[in-house]
């Protein structure tokens, strides 16, 4: 589906870049390779001339012990030469494994939300581990095989050419068939495994969705539905495993049977050759040794093929991912260009912000996800923004908060372009609590500190200053200094793990923490209890005074002490104004203000735990 | 955390460095029906290493008997008689592979049926402590590895250990001198191989570990991508993977590094034979003592003897892998699973049971979620005499703070627990008396967090009641207003649905998970009513959908709308695990107490 037109080597051109970058590595593989090849060929000569000598009856045991030196020493020699084709390239493809997976690692840190929000994290994680390996697996066994292929080939034909053209060719005759037929049989193994992958992942998640679901299953008490569905799945995959297996064992005694053929051919006429004189019992000897080794080049053909093919596929999907761009990406000035600029790091005062005819539309959609807004916010002020799930408020404060790209000059903070401000300095002014409150399997202080500058200070001590003083406003200090290790405790499967309003007010603390200019809520006190809410509010307060405050919030009643509210709908500002004007005006704020306090939604939380 | 918690933590890491019997006793059962097969297997490996070991002894034969004495007849017969063992050998091979795999695949697949079985049986805090995705390695992953072993795996290393074994038996039988001669490299290699093996386990265990930190980290990063580059992380956190991705390519390194030492060092072994065989054959050839023949047969085998090295080691490592899963695998089967989830082939139909009419009668209901030995007088209630009753078709709308003891009302009902105290009883019927899947398949629950299975909508609509027909979910998606998504919908109810849903919104896999309980058609309804990310006009639509649904059935909903409230017949108020007040809103609210104060914050 994928860039079909290019050329096979074209596609092979990522590869090459490895190749090139580690050619020095590669070429001292290549010539271990080439010695151990020639030494493989050497070796068999050396038993014939025993073999030969002995039915001659011209060699001595001295002679004999000699000869056997030799073979071992050649041995010898042939043992390091591996060892270092398997250090140069082996290791080598390891190493241009790692290059990858750190690229596209970075290359993901520069991608915007919409990419991940499309994106599963299981599909990535393989990418950056089971793509990542079937390439690096072209870039060390694959050229391995396929060179000492070559190598053993070129070295071989000419030498056993040279002692019986008539053995040669004849005994060799059955092995011609072998790349034909491993090809066939490789792209049936092929078929069959693809099919044993893709029902194991069925499978896979299948039973991930009964376990997942199980409340719903128990809830209904459709345990044995489930089974039949699942046993059923299990019967195809098993079914696929039987034929993959099969398919295998049919290559492995293909191949012995073309090898075996070929010794009985070799048996019949080396035999007779033999007898006429023709021959040595050496050379006879040595052919046998030389067929056994003939398999493994014809062999080796067909497996470079899977190998390519499969690592050209994983090439493909990793490019998918590496060529994503964002189409206003370039817009943004790299943060080191201009990290030096003076102008916002020695910024005092709060900055306004100025929002002109903001437009912003995702690749594949129908319609616009902001659409002309319009916004000045001055500094100092707090403001409110609602509306309906998917009317843009989120998109519009990850717009300010500099994590979506926007087309130049329709943002400006304090008359600067916001795109050319540099992240790092963004951070410092605009702190934002997103709607989903995201932390590490971190401890408590590095989740807290995170983005903040004294995230890497040394001293523990000034850490922990800054840590209480955040914690405090969030309120989540006491439930901090209450948990086994305080600070040090570790969040994650093996750790703690907190509650939705805990994350939630984690979250707050970790924004806090920079001591931003302008503060951003994004809806982010969903699931923190109506108690702990009062105290926060309280704390806004003191928060809230010398910052820009804008807040993004499904509950009206919060809003209404806030300077100035903004209603949004299908990404556009649709009310504005400051609360009591826009409840009297009877518009959209004053229906959502009618509704809401007649409902309880605000006071009672649901439990979770059934 | 808990005790339970360490245990699994141990289960998990167990490395399978001792071998376990039971695990043996416990698979023993597993292959009992297959004893045929494997001994049929067993005999083909016998005859396919007889095959391989009599080639190189035909081959001094040749030598021997038709080239030195010029016989071409006997040479046509021998060659003749090699075809013959090799077909025997590869057709030998072909049947081995058949059925060994037949077998082990049987094996897995009756071992994945259990697992499977019980794993959707375990009593509710088992999920709790357990990730979904752990649980579902176990399914997928561990048997996989342990069919490795207890299939093929085992019989091929039978097959290996006696082509090494029979290699030097064979050349001591036809030349005892000669034949110790060459394997006495043997016990040499198996020392090397032993000592390798370890080497490369630790190495490739430390790799997978490190590579599982890589996924991991990765994983995490690309889930909070969107903080990191909020926050201006980006620089530190590529320095933190750069760590962790080299960390992975030198644990890598290492394993490759005992492998390119430990491969070469088995190749210099067997040259070391050869030459061996090379300076003492020749020697004895020379004086006379063997034929030319026997010698050549020598150096033949010597070779063959070396063949199985490669997949020996390999083999290692899958036993350590198999022992490790098998640990896994068994402590799962071994866990108590809930009782009475399986339907007891002797009396299939609780007939006291056809219908209910859906009076719900709760007794002085004691329950707290401390285990019973703890005795204390500190033990936390999480229902404390709590007694109430629902009429049969009326609504009883459930109102509190979290943790007052809502969802501990509705587990209780679903006999997910048990109370210590008092009773629970439906039409005069005490639950505790009822088969628990009778009772569940007859409460129809819709939860906050709406499960869709994979598969079109229709399927997800009739996954509570398999046998509903057409015309039945016709007629449920008109109640509820589902039409009005199908429409939309590009093959209407035959649609396939994302992974959980993905191309729906949370109010459509509300009304789905509506329409689903309207076609299970329970006799009772419970009903978790959802709340914050839902927003106005949603939950309008919302509200159609569930008055279709409790029209004329009792129902229990955990209530967050007003409009419920109002509308219920009575209202219950939870607070601390107590029924603190009851009855109609109305005369909640002259009461003036709790009820009163939960609207009071409103206006």
């Amino acid at each position: 589906m994928i860039k079909a037109k290019q050329s096979f080597l074209q596609r092979l051109r990522p590869l090459w870049v490895f190749v090139v970058k580690y050619k020095k590595f590669y070429l001292i593989g290549i010539v271990a390779l080439i010695v151990v090849d020639i030494l493989e060929v050497f070796l068999p000569l050396l038993l014939k001339k025993g073999v030969d000598g002995l039915t001659e009856g011209v060699l001595a045991p001295n002679d004999l012990l000699v000869l056997a030196g030799i073979y071992t020493a050649v041995a010898i020699g042939q043992g390091f030469m591996r060892y270092l084709w398997r250090m140069y390239i082996v290791r080598t493809s390891m190493r241009a494994g790692d290059d990858m997976r750190q690229n596209l690692f970075s290359h993901l840190t520069t991608l915007e939300p919409a990419f991940f929000r499309k994106q599963r994290v299981g599909e990535l994680v393989s990418l950056a581990t089971n793509d990542i390996q079937s390439i690096r697996f072209a870039l060390g066994p694959t050229i391995l095989i396929s060179l000492d292929a070559i190598f053993y080939l070129c070295l071989i034909l000419p030498v056993m050419f040279t002692i019986s053209p008539k053995l040669t060719a004849i005994s060799l005759l059955p092995l011609i068939f072998v790349p034909v037929f491993t090809l066939r049989l490789e792209r049936l193994i092929h078929k069959y495994f693809t099919q044993v992958q893709e029902r194991f992942a069925s499978m896979a998640a299948d039973s991930q969705e009964s376990i997942g679901g199980v409340r719903v299953v128990k809830g209904a008490a459709i345990e044995t539905s489930r089974e039949h569905s699942f046993n059923k799945l299990g019967e195809t995959y098993v079914e696929a495993n039987i034929n993959s297996t099969l398919s295998h064992s049919a290559l492995d005694m293909g191949l012995g049977l073309f090898l075996s053929s070929a010794i009985t051919l070799l048996f019949l006429v080396g035999g007779s050759l033999v007898i006429d004189e023709t021959v040595t019992i050496g050379t006879f000897v040595a052919f046998q040794l030389y067929i056994q080794k003939m398999t493994w080049p014809m062999e080796a053909i067909g497996l470079t093929i899977t190998y390519l093919q499969r690592a050209l596929a994983s090439q493909d999907r990793l490019n998918e991912v590496m060529e994503k761009r964002h189409p206003l990406a370039e817009a943004q000035r790299h943060p080191q260009e201009n990290s030096k600029d003076p102008h916002h790091a020695t910024l005092n005062r709060i900055p306004s912000i100025r929002i002109r005819n903001l437009t912003l539309q995702y690749a594949n959609t129908e319609n616009p996800s902001l659409k002309s807004i319009n916004l000045d916010i001055a500094p100092g002020m707090q403001i409110g923004i609602v509306g309906a799930i998917g009317s843009g408020k989120s998109t519009l404060l990850n717009c300010l908060a500099g994590l979506e790209p926007v087309e130049p000059a329709s943002i400006f903070v304090e008359d600067e372009d916001i795109n050319l401000i540099p992240r790092k300095e963004l951070r410092k002014l605009i702190g934002i609590v997103p709607q989903d409150s995201f932390l590490f399997s971190e401890t408590l202080l590095d989740n807290v500190l995170y983005g903040s500058e004294h995230f890497f200070t040394k001293s523990t001590d000034k850490k922990l200053i800054q840590v209480d003083r955040a914690a405090q406003l969030a309120c989540i200090h006491e439930e901090i200094h209450s948990m086994p290790l305080k600070h040090k405790t570790k969040l994650g499967e093996r750790g703690l793990n907190v509650s939705g309003g805990q994350k939630q007010r984690l979250t707050i603390a970790r924004a806090l923490a920079i001591n931003p200019k302008i503060l951003i809520f994004d809806d982010c006190l969903s699931a923190v209890d109506s108690k702990t809410e009062a105290k926060l509010r309280t704390a806004f307060n003191e928060f809230s005074r010398n910052r820009t405050f804008i807040f993004a919030t499904h509950r009206v009643s919060s809003l209404l002490s806030m300077d100035e509210v903004i209603v949004m709908d299908s990404g556009r500002i649709i009310e504005q104004g400051d609360p009591k004007t826009l409840i009297n005006s009877n518009g959209t704020f004053a229906a959502l203000v009618q509704q809401q306090t007649l409902s309880l939604s605000n006071t009672l939380e649901h439990d979770v735990d059934v | 955390m808990s005790e339970a918690d360490n245990q699994d933590a141990r289960i998990d890491e167990l490395t399978g460095n001792q071998v376990n019997t039971s695990v043996v006793q416990f698979l023993l059962p597993y292959m009992k029906p297959f004893i045929r097969l494997l001994s049929f297997a067993i005999i083909l490996v016998f005859i396919t290493v007889g095959a391989r070991l009599y080639g190189p002894r035909l081959l001094g034969e040749v030598v021997d008997r038709a080239l030195i004495p010029k016989n071409y007849e006997l040479l046509l017969q021998l060659v003749i008689l090699f075809a013959g063992i090799k077909i025997t050998q590869y057709l030998g091979q072909l049947g081995q592979s058949y059925f060994l795999t037949l077998v082990g695949q049987r094996v897995m697949h009756k071992l994945r049926e259990d697992l499977f079985a019980k794993l959707i049986r375990m009593p509710i805090p088992f999920y709790d402590r357990n990730p979904t995705g752990r649980l579902v390695t176990r399914i997928t992953n561990d048997t996989v590895n342990l069919t490795e072993l207890f299939g093929p795996g085992f019989v091929l290393l039978l097959s290996d250990l006696l082509v090494i074994f029979g290699v030097a038996c064979v050349m001591i039988a036809i030349d005892w001198r000669l034949g110790l001669i060459a394997s006495s490299v043997v016990p040499i290699m198996i020392f090397v191989m032993q000592f390798f093996s370890n080497k490369l386990r630790k190495a490739y265990r430390e790799a997978r570990q490190s590579l599982s930190t890589v996924n991991a980290f990765f994983a995490e990063r690309v889930t909070g991508m969107d903080t990191i580059q909020l926050m201006g992380m980006v620089e530190h956190e590529q320095k933190r993977f750069q760590k962790v991705s080299e960390l992975y390519f030198h644990k890598q390194s290492a394993s490759i590094l005992i492998f390119a030492i430990f491969r070469p060092t088995i190749t210099i072994l067997s040259a070391l034979s050869i030459s061996l065989v090379l300076y003492f054959g020749g020697s004895y050839v020379y004086e006379g003592a063997i034929p030319i023949g026997v010698f050549v047969s020598f150096l033949m085998y010597v070779q063959l003897m070396f063949d199985p090295v490669r997949s020996l080691t390999e083999k290692y490592n899958i036993y350590q892998n198999a022992m490790a899963s098998a640990e896994r695998i068994f402590s799962i089967l071994h866990y108590p699973e809930e009782d009475g989830l399986r339907i007891n082939k002797n009396h299939r139909k609780d007939h006291s049971m056809d219908r209910f009419h859906g009076k719900i009668e709760f007794e002085n209901v004691w329950f707290s979620y401390s285990s019973k030995s703890d005795r204390s007088s500190s033990r936390k209630w999480a229902l404390e005499n709590a007694s109430f009753i629902a009429p049969a078709g009326k609504t009883a709308a459930i109102v509190g703070h979290t943790g007052a003891g809502k969802s501990t009302l509705l587990s209780l009902l679903f006999r997910f627990y048990s109370p210590q105290m008092g009773r629970i009883m439906i039409d005069g019927r005490d639950i505790a008396d009822m088969s628990k899947l009778e009772l569940r398949s007859r409460l129809g629950f819709v939860q906050q967090d709406v499960f869709i299975f994979a598969g079109t909508l229709r399927e997800n609509l009739k996954v509570l009641n398999k046998s509903a027909t057409n015309a039945d979910v016709q007629h449920a998606v008109d109640a509820t207003g589902l039409s009005k998504l199908i429409a939309k919908l590009p093959k209407g109810l035959d649609t396939e649905l994302e992974e959980r849903g993905a191309n729906l919104s949370i109010g459509e896999r509300q009304v789905i998970a509506i329409t689903r309980v309207l076609i299970q058609d329970p006799d009772i309804l419970i009903l978790d009513e959802a709340t914050s990310h839902i927003d106005t006009e949603t939950e309008q639509n919302l509200q159609q959908a569930i008055n279709t649904l409790t029209k004329n059935r009792t129902s229990l909903v955990i209530a967050h709308r007003l409009s419920t409230i109002a509308d219920a017949d009575q209202v219950l108020v939870f607070e601390k695990g107590k029924i603190v007040e009851s009855g109609p809103h109305s005369d909640l609210l002259e009461q003036k107490g709790i009820y009163y104060h939960f609207w009071s914050i409103q206006s």
